[in-house]
């Protein structure tokens, strides 16, 4: 990469960290003051977000004790209303960079850290999270296709599988209460943070023999290695088991909006013995039917607030493009290793909050 | 499997390649519409249902008060203020989350055709299970 581009992507890189620093600052100062919202009436729905601001102002601590994180004494935010988006498009900027160097997805940061550091209802964040997701694996879903790193026999069953699982767990996670999605998305992170320290992924996992569903799924294949010029042969073991481990992967995915890349690849590599590349492939192209499922049901329930969503898909999608340019001089480890302290951070975080500490 | 099985089965199948090319431009169209219908919202061409600046004072509570306050209907109902800035945006996202269910369409009917009988079957049990969640049906009971 020339000096020149470099340079460029140094500079926008400090101007979306300076936004980005905006939403850190306003998660640490905590809420403005009601007198300073803005308070002019539009039309009907205006008059009824104001009588409703004033309502949950006046509730009673009866309701605190059901939901600490519902609509009790709301936050009342004092930036203009373009504030947030711009912020967001440039956190989501620097997100895609960091999640494609660390190799993870971008749903599984954006939750976390959005929920953590931004005003938005968990509500909206995971149904933002879902559309993230959705839309990186919509953009890179034909490309794995075609070069078949994505193979469709392996994806079909277990994304049936995954997608009904996801749809069960959306309906959870929208009918539990908020302290308690959030303590577990809490959990969940900190222990995704514990699985990048402790997996190690097998490049090509060795499969002596495929069992009966595989065969009969026709679960295997081959890929022509491009590094090498090898071709690569490969079939899955452990099949029920690992179709067993998609119920729980498609809950936590409908459940948090997390994506679920950072459970596909170790189960389709470490269980089934998929190849690393195969595996990465087709845990992408599936988060495209995964997160499909899950994202309807938030959608139908006006969990997805375009103002937000899209500039979020659109900076994360974005950073990725930028990222995959700085891969070839950025060092992997230590992004890799920044991304697991941002998790452990955010988990932490996310937990406190859950648990009203 | 012999030299010839192996040079098929590097390749992407004709099933796959389809899946892939239909993705991808429904993929493209549904990205233009989302990010035209985004700037005709906020640059003001067209008036939201919520206004803009007291978007803020909603999405920090949770989806079932953002619902009731701002008039936001559920599921399908959308399509009665596609009129509007902000609701008009769900074109574009709904293209997209839709996307899935038409690939899957057009795979079904190319396993059926090369009698991928079993595939075939797990394919249309997926398009039901995609259509069931894009219904509107299942509707959670809110926090």
């Amino acid at each position: 990469m020339k000096q020149s581009t470099l340079i460029t992507v140094l500079k926008t890189l400090t101007l979306c960290l300076v936004l980005s620093l905006g939403s850190l600052a306003y998660a640490q100062e905590g809420q403005p003051t009601a007198e300073t919202a803005p308070a002019t009436a539009v039309q009907p729905a205006t008059a009824q977000v104001q009588q409703s601001q004033a309502q949950a102002q006046a509730q009673p601590a009866a309701v605190q004790q059901i939901d600490p994180l519902a609509a009790v004494n709301p936050p009342v935010d004092n930036h203009p209303w373009w504030f947030w988006p711009i912020t967001l498009l440039g956190f989501c900027f620097i997100l895609g960079i960091i999640a494609v160097m660390a190799g993870v997805g971008g749903g599984v940061l954006f939750v976390p850290l959005v929920s953590g550091f931004f005003p938005f209802h968990l509500d909206f964040v995971r149904g933002a999270g879902l559309m993230v997701a959705l839309a990186g694996a919509l953009a890179a879903g034909p490309g794995l296709l075609r070069r078949n790193f994505a193979n469709l026999r392996l994806a079909l069953p277990v994304a049936l599988i995954a997608s009904a699982c996801a749809i069960v767990g959306a309906m959870l996670g929208l009918a539990l209460p908020t302290s308690i999605v959030q303590t577990c998305l809490g959990v969940v992170i900190i222990s995704i943070a514990c699985l990048l320290i402790f997996s190690k992924n097998s490049v090509r996992p060795i499969v002596t023999r495929q069992d009966a569903i595989g065969v009969a799924l026709g679960m295997n294949g081959a890929f022509l290695e491009p590094s090498t010029g090898e071709v690569v042969e490969w079939k899955t073991h452990r099949t029920l088991a690992s179709l067993l481990m998609f119920i729980a992967i498609g809950i936590m995915a409908g459940m948090f909006g997390l994506g679920a890349g950072w459970a596909n690849v170790p189960v389709l590599n470490l269980m089934m013995g998929v190849p690393l590349k195969v595996s990465v492939g087709t845990s992408k192209f599936l988060l495209s039917i995964t997160d499909t499922s899950a994202a309807w049901v938030y959608l139908n329930q006006g969990c997805v607030i375009p103002l937000m969503a899209i500039p979020s898909i659109v900076g994360l999608m974005a950073g990725s493009i930028v990222g995959v340019r700085l891969l070839a001089i950025a060092k992997p480890k230590f992004i890799r290793y920044l991304v697991i302290s941002v998790l452990l951070f955010s988990g932490v975080k996310a937990l406190m909050k859950g648990l009203g500490w | 499997m012999t030299s010839k099985d192996l040079k098929n089965e590097i390749k992407a199948s004709p099933a796959q390649l389809h899946y892939a090319n239909t993705l991808f431009y429904g993929a493209v169209i549904g990205f233009v519409i989302m990010l035209v219908t985004y700037c005709l919202y906020v640059f003001g061409v067209i008036e939201p249902q919520i206004p803009l600046e007291q978007l803020p004072l909603l999405w920090t509570q949770s989806a079932e008060h953002y619902r009731a306050v701002g008039h936001i209907p559920q599921g399908w109902g959308w399509l009665g203020l596609v009129n509007k800035g902000d609701i008009c945006n769900f074109i574009g996202i709904v293209f997209l989350a839709s996307l899935t269910v038409i690939c899957f369409l057009q795979l079904a009917w190319n396993l059926f055709r090369h009698r991928q009988k079993l595939l075939g079957c797990i394919a249309v049990t997926e398009i039901v299970v995609l259509c069931l969640a894009a219904s509107g049906i299942l509707v959670s009971a809110g926090h």
